[in-house]
């Protein structure tokens, strides 16, 4: 009896010390200590900047934080985010300590954050920890707690929803196809006037599993991790539809564009019919800025596109977590998702469960009738699991990319 | 082949270096054109064998008025290629990413190759250079070079040539022994020739003596 | 005895000047080769399908486009001397080297396209066409886009080097010399110049030649946007693995550009070695005088490349002010200014930028002259290769090497970091455009100078560094040119905490926002040409006010 109690005794005290360590002090004092702690901290945001708009609302945040917090938010412009997976994974190698990144949060979805969690590079878990957390829409929106297919386990809190949509001018395309097979149809009657990016390009790669998730035998089976046998019995319609289609693709399928923003390009130029994107109101905020004539309609499938959240996750070693929290907090306020979901300062679609917002926060969700935005929402289909991407993307490399 | 050079004017545009010079040089013969230094002697050459644009570079571009005939042909409006002029520069000016014998044979005109090399080959005998064909112009010595350099104007079979003080670099000794050889060629190769100097020892014919006043 | 204590105190100043320099070159050499040589790396590469196709592609584009570029410098170098026209074929010159590579792709790409601005302008009238036909004139997959603006980018570059090698006042009359007794011999202008002085020239080009070379196999951006995407050039391949978050991905891009740095090397052994059976198959040479008449109408080349560049140039202005504009419109159907807004607002960028190319282009020269003034003849010469070697590896390998030895001195996202990265690329450049000048100085001025009891000091003050001043601006304002051009290096070693204009660009560019490209496309630009107008105007020769009588 006396050594069970020992040892029991031993092992809390060893627990409680492992807690200790992993977790600092103010994080057992709550959200109070957090926000004291974040005070004149400089948080250091490595985010995609790619358009104006984006660039302009994270300008408007750090603001914000900056009047009600004393945080000093710096946006650092990356092109691509596994360039943040490969730092952080390069100081943790050459051995920076727990508070010596240079990175504090960063912008993230996907494999990167698959990636990021299996070789333990970040911090957490803290997203359920924040007080606005509670506000999203876990349940009609399964993909904040679930990112491709990967638990996200608190390690990331959510920001805002992707989808995959369509984009084409209306008066050169009347008849915008509905599903996959109908893009055939289209790419048929007018052969060289469609294309994605070359994978692997997250555009292109949405393309393809999109495809995939349509043609797939059992979509279910894409939720789990893959197997060799998987793959070939998932994809193995998906390949003679890419065969049939490539011939009436743009250069008859033996060039892609390197990224989605040349489709765009070449769509307004008119030399393509139509262009692809993972934010919905992304062509209404072209018109917007008189980049793209009003005629221009977006739309997804009937039976549903691909769709996603991206989320903010703080690496191992930040050196501002409290402030990096408190960030995060704030961009689940539903001031800030409000103003994110405007067409008129970025458009991206909110993580929040509008319907349970107290009405004066729901109003602030008002959207109008502009040009552009998506007229008939379609579901959301769930991403495939991570672990899907790099079969897929090697695999169509084999067959297409040379 | 007689060498007729008339010059009615050679001037800068702020002053004139050279006004009415007359000269005629019969075959085989050798003319000396002397003067101080700044009385327009290069300058007279580079007229006659029609470099003036090349030689006044950067600085004011001289204008020449005048006429040039050989044989009763005129060359006044003739680019320097076609006027088959011979110029030997104070510096020997051998091309230093040749040899000796590619210096010499870049002078030899078109032809079969056997002819064109064994022309350098009695050109390196003559010149006393006899198996010096191979070696880098830079490991000669002055005398050496400038042998070589007479030797290039000559085998280029120019119907007259000029030289600018072709022997002022050489050390006395060497003087008297190059301008013995380089007289003997000329008055062997037939060409009107044209020296200009300031040292009255290497006055060829004294009865072919121009002088040049100072500049005006 | 004092003499053997000054030579000694010189061979300790260029020997801790080596070491300066050497020492990061060498570490970063290293740390990219140990990165880039994992044996797991080069299995999966070798096993990669692109390869070969990418690998070929590249070495035809490299080498086809070094050669045309090559040519074309000499035949216009050709035309300037004989003409007597060289300071004109120059004058144009800061500009097309101030145009970012990228900048000048993206336009040329624009001029091309099958939406582009050359059918725009003969569309719907000549040509019929409705909407852009499906003509590959741009990503073609011989790479012949690529390898056109290639040779637009380089033929200046070639063209004002060789500048600096006929301006160097030990050649410069002699050759001038030369030339006229060629043609006293009987050749014509332009043959004389081919047979007498490009020889000449040619054997001091090597290097410039050497990073026009490497440059053309290993460029990514201009790869990135006008040439052939499936599959790319190798550089464009190793840039997306080293993209890649996975680790064994980014071994294997860090093995790519291992591989293509062999590749350059032997590509450079291959043309020096035809350059030399070149050369000595044209000893003999044939005594054929030339073509006597006047060669009719060929300023063409000139004019061509001059108007390819302001057609560019145009396009980027009015791209950036563009709105809706879709095919066949020839102007914009809606302009715009919101990117120029943006570019207003970015005004940190401009001093990071600034004060990045200032600092790296200002040590840079410090080091030079010091370099030039201390080293012995054989030190300078054995050392060149190793002082060139940014130039001519690969970009890509090279900043992984950066990086690698970045995060070992905890260098990263440090101010001093940047500035040791930006200097180890802008000193190369510094060092070749500044010694054809430097070296070809008279040695007689110093004689002169000590014969009258002048110190040292006061020569280079005095004498030699105002007669030089031509020399030594210019190859600053080529210095801060490259300094403002280097991507890779900011954003690595700035690790994000530094943002300058051109990283800024390539950022945006991802978004593919025409305007806004076309407008940082020009900031960049602004920024080298004002750098080399200052140049030029401290360059500029004293006026003497008083004629000659």
């Amino acid at each position: 009896m006396p050594h069970s109690t020992a040892h029991l005794s031993r092992r809390q005290l060893l627990l409680a010390a492992g807690a200790a360590t992993l977790t600092p002090a103010w994080a057992q004092s709550g959200w109070p200590a957090i926000e004291q702690a974040a005070r004149g901290q400089t948080v250091f945001w490595n985010a995609w900047a790619g358009s104006e708009q984006t660039n302009a609302y994270l300008q408007w945040v750090a603001q914000q934080v900056q009047a009600s917090h004393g945080i000093k938010l710096q946006h650092v412009k990356i092109t691509d985010t596994a360039d943040v997976v490969k730092r952080v994974r390069a100081e943790k190698a050459a051995g920076r300590t727990a508070a010596e990144g240079t990175v504090d949060l960063v912008w993230i979805n996907g494999e990167n954050f698959a990636a990021m969690k299996r070789e333990g590079l970040l911090f957490g878990p803290y997203a359920e920890t924040l007080p606005n957390f509670k506000l999203v829409d876990v349940t009609g929106k399964p993909t904040t707690l679930n990112d491709f297919s990967v638990p996200t386990d608190g390690m990331e809190s959510p920001w805002g929803m992707a989808q995959f949509t369509l984009f084409a001018d209306s008066k050169r395309l009347p008849q915008p196809p509905q599903s996959m097979q109908a893009l055939l149809a289209l790419a048929r009657a007018q052969p060289g006037r469609i294309t994605h990016p070359r994978l692997p390009d997250f555009h292109g790669t949405t393309f393809i599993k999109q495809a995939l998730v349509e043609f797939a035998p059992d979509a279910k089976a894409l939720a789990q991790p893959v197997t060799d046998a998987a793959f070939a019995t998932q994809t193995a319609a998906l390949w003679p539809f890419l065969d049939a289609l490539r011939p009436h693709l743009w250069r008859a399928g033996k060039q892609f564009p390197q990224n989605a923003a040349a489709v765009r390009q070449m769509m307004a130029d008119g030399e393509l019919l139509l262009a692809i994107t993972f934010n919905p109101n992304e062509a209404a905020n072209e018109i917007a800025a008189k980049r793209l004539p009003t005629s221009v309609v977006s739309w997804q499938f009937e039976k549903g596109t691909i769709g996603n959240t991206h989320f903010v996750a703080i690496p191992y070693n930040a050196r501002a977590k409290a402030g990096a929290q408190v960030v995060a907090n704030f961009l689940l306020s539903p001031a800030a998702q409000a103003r994110k979901a405007d067409i008129a300062h970025w458009g991206d679609p909110t993580v929040l469960d509008v319907a349970r917002l107290p009405a004066t926060d729901r109003a602030l969700f008002q959207t109008g009738n502009l040009p552009g935005l998506v007229a008939k929402g379609a579901p959301t289909l769930p991403e495939p699991h991570a672990s899907w991407v790099d079969p897929l993307e090697k695999e169509w490399a084999r067959r297409y990319g040379v | 082949m007689t060498l007729a050079v008339h010059i009615h004017r050679l001037a800068t545009r702020d002053h004139t270096l050279v006004q009415d010079l007359r000269f005629e040089v019969a075959p085989g013969r050798i003319l000396t054109l002397m003067g101080p230094s700044g009385s327009g002697k290069s300058s007279v050459l580079a007229a006659i064998a029609g470099t003036l644009h090349s030689v006044t570079e950067g600085s004011e571009a001289l204008r020449f008025d005048g006429a040039v005939t050989l044989d009763g042909r005129d060359l006044t409006r003739l680019p320097t290629a076609q006027r088959g002029i011979g110029l030997l520069f104070q510096d020997d000016l051998l091309f230093a990413h040749m040899t000796v014998a590619e210096n010499l044979l870049f002078a030899v005109p078109a032809g079969p190759k056997r002819e064109r090399l064994a022309a350098v080959a009695q050109a390196l005998d003559e010149a006393g250079l006899a198996g010096f064909g191979a070696r880098d112009p830079a490991t000669l010595s002055g005398g050496q070079r400038a042998r070589v350099a007479l030797m290039r104007a000559l085998l280029a079979r120019p119907r007259a040539l000029l030289l600018d003080e072709p022997f002022s670099k050489l050390d006395a000794a060497l003087r008297d022994q190059f301008r013995a050889f380089v007289f003997d060629h000329l008055r062997d190769s037939g060409v009107p020739a044209v020296l200009v100097t300031h040292d009255a020892a290497d006055v060829a014919d004294p009865s072919l003596v121009v002088e040049l006043g100072r500049a005006g | 005895m004092r003499l053997s204590s000054n030579v000694s105190r010189r061979h300790l100043g260029a020997g801790a000047l080596l070491a300066l320099a050497a020492v990061p070159v060498l570490w970063t050499a290293l740390e990219a080769l140990k990165t880039g040589s994992h044996p797991a790396a080069w299995r999966a590469l070798a096993q990669d399908p692109a390869l070969t196709h990418a690998a070929l592609l590249t070495l035809w584009t490299g080498l086809a486009s070094t050669l045309l570029a090559w040519w074309g410098a000499a035949a216009l170098l050709a035309r300037g001397f004989v003409r007597q026209r060289l300071a004109r074929l120059l004058r144009g010159l800061p500009v097309m080297l101030a145009t970012p590579h990228a900048a000048l792709a993206i336009g040329f790409l624009f001029l091309l396209a099958p939406s582009g601005w050359l059918l725009r302008a003969l569309s719907p009238w000549l040509t019929g066409f409705d909407s852009p036909p499906p003509w590959a004139t741009t990503q073609d997959p011989w790479g012949l886009g690529l390898i056109a603006a290639l040779v637009i980018k380089e033929i200046p570059f070639l063209l004002w080097t060789a500048a600096t090698q006929l301006q160097r006042d030990d050649v410069r009359q002699r050759w001038r010399a030369e030339h006229a007794l060629a043609q006293t011999l009987g050749y014509a202008p332009r043959r004389a110049f081919w047979l007498v002085l490009w020889p000449q020239l040619a054997s001091r080009l090597r290097w410039p030649l050497l990073a026009v070379l490497a440059y053309g196999l290993t460029v990514v951006d201009m790869a990135l946007v006008i040439g052939p995407a499936t599959p790319p050039t190798l550089a464009v391949l190793a840039w997306q693995w080293l993209q890649d978050a996975d680790p064994a991905t980014y071994a294997q891009g860090a093995a790519t550009g291992v591989l293509l740095a062999l590749m350059v090397l032997a590509c450079s052994a291959l043309w020096l070695a035809s350059q030399q059976l070149h050369r000595r198959a044209l000893a003999h040479g044939h005594g054929v005088r030339g073509p006597v008449e006047r060669t009719p109408g060929s300023g063409i080349g000139l004019w061509l490349l001059l108007g390819v560049y302001a057609a560019v140039l145009l396009a980027l202005a009015v791209g950036s002010v563009s709105g809706v504009w879709a095919f066949p419109a020839v102007w914009p159907q809606s302009f715009t200014t919101v990117a120029w807004e943006q570019v207003a607002q970015s005004s940190g960028t401009v001093l990071t930028t600034l004060w990045l190319a200032a600092g790296s282009s200002a040590v840079a020269l410090v080091w030079s002259v010091a370099w030039l003034e201390l080293a012995p003849r054989r030190w300078d010469d054995a050392m060149r290769p190793l002082l060139y070697l940014p130039l001519v590896l690969p970009a890509v390998l090279w900043v992984v090497g950066l990086y690698g030895v970045g995060l070992q001195l905890r260098l990263e996202g440090q101010v001093s970091g940047l500035l040791i990265a930006h200097t180890l690329m802008v000193l190369p450049y510094v060092l070749l455009s500044l010694s054809p000048a430097y070296l070809g100085f008279d040695p007689r001025y110093a004689q002169l100078n000590a014969s009258l009891g002048r110190s040292g000091g006061a020569f280079l003050l005095r004498v030699k560094w105002p007669l030089l001043k031509r020399a030594l601006a210019s190859a600053t304002a080529v210095g801060f040119a490259v300094s403002v051009a280097q991507y890779l290096p900011t954003l690595y070693l700035g690790a994000g905490r530094f943002a300058s204009v051109t990283t800024e660009a390539v950022t945006l560019a991802s978004g593919g926002q025409r305007s806004l490209t076309s407008a940082y496309a020009g900031l960049q630009l602004a920024l080298p040409v004002l750098a080399f107008a200052l140049a030029a105007w401290l360059g500029r020769p004293r006026r003497f006010t008083h004629s000659a009588a």
